[in-house]
């Protein structure tokens, strides 16, 4: 009868949006929220993450494949790189500083305003085709938990990001256009050993990170580098540091 | 129509959380005004492209409220009213459901029908006098109205007799009832047809079959005249010659009687020419031309064949096939092959969980794809080999590689093609050995545990037997027919034995026995017959002897030539070893031998390892009865066996993990040069010979040969004064070693200065067959001689182990003897040099491992990674789809949430429905309230009026009237 039709089939953006409520309105234990030994925290800002209902079903956008699709809805292909994410993801993933646990968190904040925790136990996938699998199924699930074992690897969570890092931690922005440029080994020799650190790393093409969290700015090579190799560099400054071979 | 505003709080998307209410500008859709207050807005955060939006942003929830209490109020309120009722009234009168019409214009309706009907009930009976009127009552016939039919003017078939048809309405009416009055109706008249009798109607179909059995018969006529006409022709054709010329001779026969049956039979002419023709072609047998013709019907149009290669494809398969090889020796030089024969088959299971071992070992590198995408068949087969054996082949292979080539130019290219040979040969030995079925199974058992290795002691006595079998086997006679095809053989290939022929004439001149030599050899069975044959000639004519006896005795040529050949392969070697053993040693004889025996080998490889293996077990009896016995007789091996050794370490593989053959063979040198005491120079001679054979053995595969070394070391040692020996000499050969070799200056040179100008190369075979007495083996010359192959064994050894962890501790010994020996003996110039350089590269070597060598570590720990979860996630993931891999549950789950929507819907539709209802009783109830109120009003009304009036009025005047009573 009347009236019925209306309550079936829930769109899919509307829902989603109820749940990233329901999925902030919980309390997220922020466990660790002071690191006794350290540790790195990592937020990659203004990453490319986008699912757009291509043809039958739904796919992260990219440039290669969506070029003609995006340029219909009059988007910038430029602009839709997850693959720059999915490498980020990877250096600091399969970094030996995460294999010997000092990463403590790592946040990925989308163009489009979704904030997601990843487990640092996550194995990304290490094809980008299966990465988008990935993605796409989180952006619409909000929720990836592990093939062996209970633990959520992927969540959507509530905003703004501060709210997740470590309280006294010490938030240094990256950029190539940033004043100062330091020799990152001696930089964070400036910070206590035991501070916790949180680097935030763009994970888009173009542009710089505009985040209002920042303690600090810097480039970390005379270099316009890529995200990854920006990390890179983090992650053997800080392996060094930690004696981590 | 109704719309009802919808309270924000009773909304059933409820919580007020995403439904929100959106005040966006009047919209109009599909002709209704827009209500803001009726449509539900969403807000939507992401805008999700490619995704179209069902019926935009807004729901127009109101409207939708609204429609569905409108359909109740047709469903439901009915039921709702009738429900106390058995009957119902069903008003169908004229626009009573027409809602367009006013009370006024149903009346007129209704009034109008009622008329029209009154009018129509005139008509009845009456002459119709307007068309355009519909007959109310119309009379059918097979359910046609009957004023559709017209006037069968076209039903009427001459053959029915149209009496049925003719009484109709029409008719009826017309003429029963219309007082005769026709034509009046313009649409079905046609005047002449209603005219027109019964009678007029029958004499008309009369006439008209009448004219169709005349138009019958005269095509009948017709058809009869033109059939015998073609008769007539064709007699008359079959008369004349021209069809004659065109019939076969044997058909003209029956033509010609059936022609003189003449015209009475003409109708069936043709048909009995045709039956005629059928048995005959029965009876009579086929022609030659028809056999032909069938024949080529059936014959085959040429054959596709196999393009002839081309000078590189051959070339490319060869190259491929001694790939193949190549690979095959590796696989056998690790052992891998027989392991996979052996075991692979048998022992699945184990197998199974080795894999299973090896999945879980194998670690996830960095850019390892994940668990799901572990190939299936990345386990590698690599036989039963030990780990440390396996490793080891591995570290050294790849340095193998050039190096064997070289070694294999270095050793008598008859050795490395044999090898090659003997290799294809195993290869194309199933093939061979199901051809050879026929023979006894003995034979085949022995061939089999000779494949597999473990056989080595029990399979003496068996293949013992089996010699003697065959060698006492005498092969009948030669059937004439294959001594015809050999001699053709022959012809076809004059080419080596022309050649060979050529060679030797000037050789043997014109000796008798040259001519005597037959061109058609049978293979002779014993050693006798066989010494009849060629003891007495040259080099050459023995070599074309064996080559002639080989080519009419070919395997392929004849199954049972396999048997002759072995015998003959027996014959041959015994032939060699005596020879080999004869005291001044003919080696050029030998040396012809060799190529044949090498070649025989690959025909009969079983064989010839059976074969090897018989003599190696003899050798080591021997070996150990010699040392046993208490005569002082020299243990080392005689010349015979020396040669023999040399010989099988052409013919067969020497890099084989395990060899039927060669292993026993390795082995039983090794012994020889452990057990043996050295009691001559001769022994030395003979021992050196030994070291440098099994270097040459060892090389290819880089085994590890202790004794050799070992030997070499106290032959170097027998070299120093014995004085000098003890002092920083850190030996690592065994001290009974010492003493068997060691216990005189064998190779002390005897004076100090050196008297031996140059190096002369030692003639082995010389030196060999010497007697261990003479007094060669005490002169400087044959010391410094056999010093120089020792140190040039040693080098080899030095570069053939140059790998091996244990190198610095191995041949350390060898530099400090080297030294000293440099330093204690005058030596040749040639010899110093050549001393200093393997001492010198020895040194550098020990250097380099050692530099290399790591100190010992304690066990580290590697450091463990923090363990890594893989995420689940679905490829093409749809949300909504349940990914369960169960399947029936996925769909019991996605039914029962099925059926769970549907229980909701249908208790909210029926709580919508009830509360409708309340909404109808209510309102009802409202009415029957006021109908109450207001009858109690009047009532009430009447009684205030009534005491009004009784008080004022005319009762007042009564009461008054009372009162003034
Ligand atoms: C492809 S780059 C974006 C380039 C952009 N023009 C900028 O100035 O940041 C992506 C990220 O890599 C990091 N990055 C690139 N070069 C860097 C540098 N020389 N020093 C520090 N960070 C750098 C920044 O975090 C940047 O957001």
């Amino acid at each position: 009868m009347g009236g019925k039709e209306e309550d079936r089939d829930p769109e899919m953006a509307e829902s989603s949006d109820e749940e990233i409520a329901e999925a902030s309105a919980d309390p997220a234990p922020v466990k660790s929220l002071t690191a006794p030994d350290g540790g790195v925290w990592f937020v990659l800002e203004k990453a490319s993450l986008e699912v757009a209902k291509v043809g039958k079903n739904y796919q992260l956008l990219n440039c290669d494949d969506h070029a003609n699709f995006l340029r219909k809805h009059k988007r910038d292909p430029a602009q839709y790189r997850p693959d720059i994410l999915h490498q980020a993801l990877l250096a600091i993933l399969d970094s030996p500083m995460n294999k010997a646990g000092k990463l403590k968190g790592l946040y990925v904040h989308t163009e489009k305003n979704v904030l997601i925790q990843i487990n640092p136990h996550i194995r990304i996938p290490r094809t980008f085709k299966r990465f988008c699998g990935l993605m796409v199924q989180l952006l619409q699930k909000l929720v990836i938990r592990a093939t062996n074992g209970p633990d959520k690897l992927m969540k959507v969570v509530k905003q703004p990001v501060t709210r997740h890092l470590p309280i006294g931690a010490r938030r240094i922005g990256m950029s190539y256009s940033a004043p100062k440029v330091v020799q990152l080994k001696d930089y964070i020799l400036t910070t206590k050993e035991d501070t916790p650190l949180v680097f935030v790393v763009g994970a888009m093409s173009h542009g710089k990170i505009e985040v209002d969290y920042i303690d600090d700015l810097v480039a970390v090579s005379a270099y316009p580098l890529s995200a990854m190799w920006a990390i890179a560099r983090i992650c053997n400054a800080l392996e060094t540091q930690w004696n981590i071979v | 129509m109704k719309k009802k505003k919808v309270p924000v709080g009773k909304h059933k998307q409820g919580g007020g959380k995403s439904g929100r209410w959106k005040q966006g500008g009047p919209k109009t859709q599909g002709g209704h005004s827009e209500n803001v207050f009726e449509t539900l807005w969403t807000r939507r955060k992401f805008d999700v492209l490619g995704k179209k939006q069902k019926g935009g942003d807004a729901k127009r929830v109101g409207l939708a409220r609204s429609a569905a209490v409108e359909k109740r109020k047709k469903s439901l309120l009915p039921e709702y009213k009738q429900r106390g009722k058995t009957n119902a009234f069903l008003d169908s009168r004229f626009g009573e459901h027409d809602e367009s019409l006013g009370d006024e214009d149903k009346a007129i309706l209704r009034f109008q029908k009622e008329r029209m009907v009154q009018m129509q009930k005139k008509k009845k009976f009456a002459l119709e006098d307007d068309d355009d009127e519909q007959p109310t009552e119309l009379l059918t016939h097979g359910g046609n109205a009957l004023s559709t039919f017209d006037d069968f003017k076209d039903d009427i078939s001459i053959e029915s007799d149209g009496d049925d048809d003719g009484l109709n309405e029409e008719i009826v009416r017309d003429l029963h009832f219309g007082g005769g009055f026709v034509g009046k109706d313009a649409g079905e008249e046609d005047g002449e047809g209603k005219k027109r009798t019964k009678k007029e109607i029958m004499e008309e179909v009369i006439a008209k079959s009448k004219f169709f059995k005349a138009q019958k018969a005269k095509e009948k006529e017709e058809d009869h005249e033109l059939k015998e006409k073609l008769d007539a022709d064709f007699t008359a054709l079959a008369q004349s010659s021209g069809l004659l010329s065109l019939v076969r001779p044997k058909k003209v026969d029956a033509l010609k009687s059936m022609l003189s049956k003449g015209a009475s039979g003409s109708g069936s002419a043709l048909k009995a020419l045709i039956a005629g023709d059928q048995t005959l072609e029965v009876k009579e047998k086929p022609d030659e031309y028809d056999k032909l013709v069938k024949e080529m019907g059936f014959e085959i149009r040429g054959h596709a064949s196999d393009r002839s290669k081309t000078a590189e494809e051959l070339a490319k398969e060869e190259r491929e096939r001694l790939e193949d090889l190549e690979r095959k020796r590796k696989q056998r030089m690790l052992g891998g092959a027989e392991s996979e024969s052996d075991e692979a088959e048998s022992d699945q299971d184990e197998e199974e969980s080795r894999r299973q071992q090896k999945k879980k070992r194998r670690e996830i590198s960095g850019d390892d794809l994940g668990e799901n995408f572990v190939m299936e068949d990345e386990y590698q087969e690599n036989g039963w080999v030990d780990e440390v054996l396996a490793r080891k082949g591995d570290s050294d292979e790849d340095e193998d590689e050039d190096e064997d080539e070289d070694e294999d130019e270095e050793d008598d290219d008859d050795g490395s093609s044999a090898r090659s040979e003997e290799d294809a040969d195993s290869e194309g030995s199933d093939d061979e050995d199901e051809s050879e079925g026929s023979e006894d199974e003995d034979w085949e058992n022995s061939e089999d545990e000779l494949a597999g290795i473990e056989g080595i002691p029990k399979l003496s006595a068996k293949d013992q037997n089996l010699l003697d079998k065959l060698i006492a086997a005498k092969s009948g006679p030669k059937p004439e027919e294959q001594v015809k095809n050999l001699l053709e053989k022959e012809l076809k290939i004059p080419l080596r034995a022309e050649k060979a022929k050529k060679a030797k004439k000037p050789v043997s001149g014109g000796n008798e026995l040259d001519s005597a030599l037959p061109y058609v050899i049978d293979a002779p069975q014993t050693l006798v017959d066989f010494r009849q044959l060629v003891d007495s000639r040259s080099i050459k004519d023995l070599e074309v002897a064996v080559e002639r006896i080989r080519k009419c005795n070919a395997i392929s040529l004849a199954a049972e030539n396999r048997k002759k050949m072995q015998v003959f392969y027996n014959v041959l070697l015994q032939y060699f070893a005596t020879i080999a053993g004869e005291r001044p040693l003919n080696l050029q004889r030998v040396n012809a031998l060799v190529k044949p025996l090498i070649e025989l080998s690959g025909e009969t490889h079983y064989y010839a390892a059976v074969c090897a293996r018989e003599r190696i077990i003899r050798m080591q009896k021997q070996l150990s009865e010699k040392l046993h016995s208490q005569d002082d007789i020299s243990s080392w091996p005689s010349n015979r066996t020396l040669l023999l050794f040399r010989l099988w370490s052409m013919i067969f593989p020497p890099s084989d993990f395990r060899h039927a053959v060669m292993t026993p063979a390795m082995l039983l040198m090794s012994e020889y040069l452990l057990r043996c005491p050295v009691k001559s120079g001769h022994d030395v001679a003979v021992g050196t010979f030994i070291c440098s054979l099994l270097l040459s053995v060892m090389r290819p595969a880089r085994r590890f040969c202790p004794e050799a070394l070992s030997f070499l070391q106290a032959l170097l040692l027998s070299a120093l004064p014995k004085m000098n020996r003890s002092k920083n000499l850190s030996l690592h050969c065994p001290s009974h070693l010492v003493e068997f070799v060691a216990s005189k200056q064998w190779l002390q040179l005897s004076s100090a200065t050196s008297t031996v100008e140059g190096v002369q190369p030692l003639d082995f075979t010389s030196l060999l067959t010497a007697d261990s007495s003479s007094s060669t083996f005490e002169s400087d010359s044959f010391k410094v001689g056999i010093l120089y192959s020792v140190i040039k064994t040693v080098s080899g050894f030095v570069e053939v182990y140059s790998n091996i962890a244990s190198f610095p501790e191995v041949f350390s010994p060898f530099a400090s003897l080297l030294d000293a020996l440099k330093n204690n003996n005058a030596l040749p110039e040639a010899l110093m040099v050549l001393t200093t350089e393997v001492s010198q590269f020895i040194a550098e070597k020990v250097k380099e491992h050692e530099t290399t060598r790591l100190p010992l570590l304690m066990r580290m720990s590697k450091p463990v990674p923090i363990k890594t979860y893989n995420p689940q996630f679905e490829e093409n993931y749809v949300k909504g789809r349940d990914y369960d891999p169960d399947r029936e549950r996925a769909e019991t789950k996605k039914l029962k949430k099925q059926l769970k929507r549907e229980a909701k819907g249908a208790a909210r539709e029926l709580r919508k429905d009830n509360w409708f209802l309340a909404e109808e009783k209510a309102k009802e109830n409202a009415v029957l309230q006021q109908e109450r109120e207001e009858k109690y009003n009047k009532a009430m009304s009447f009684l205030q009026q009534q005491e009004s009036a009784f008080k004022s009025g005319q009762l007042g005047k009564g009461s008054s009237k009372r009162k003034k009573r």
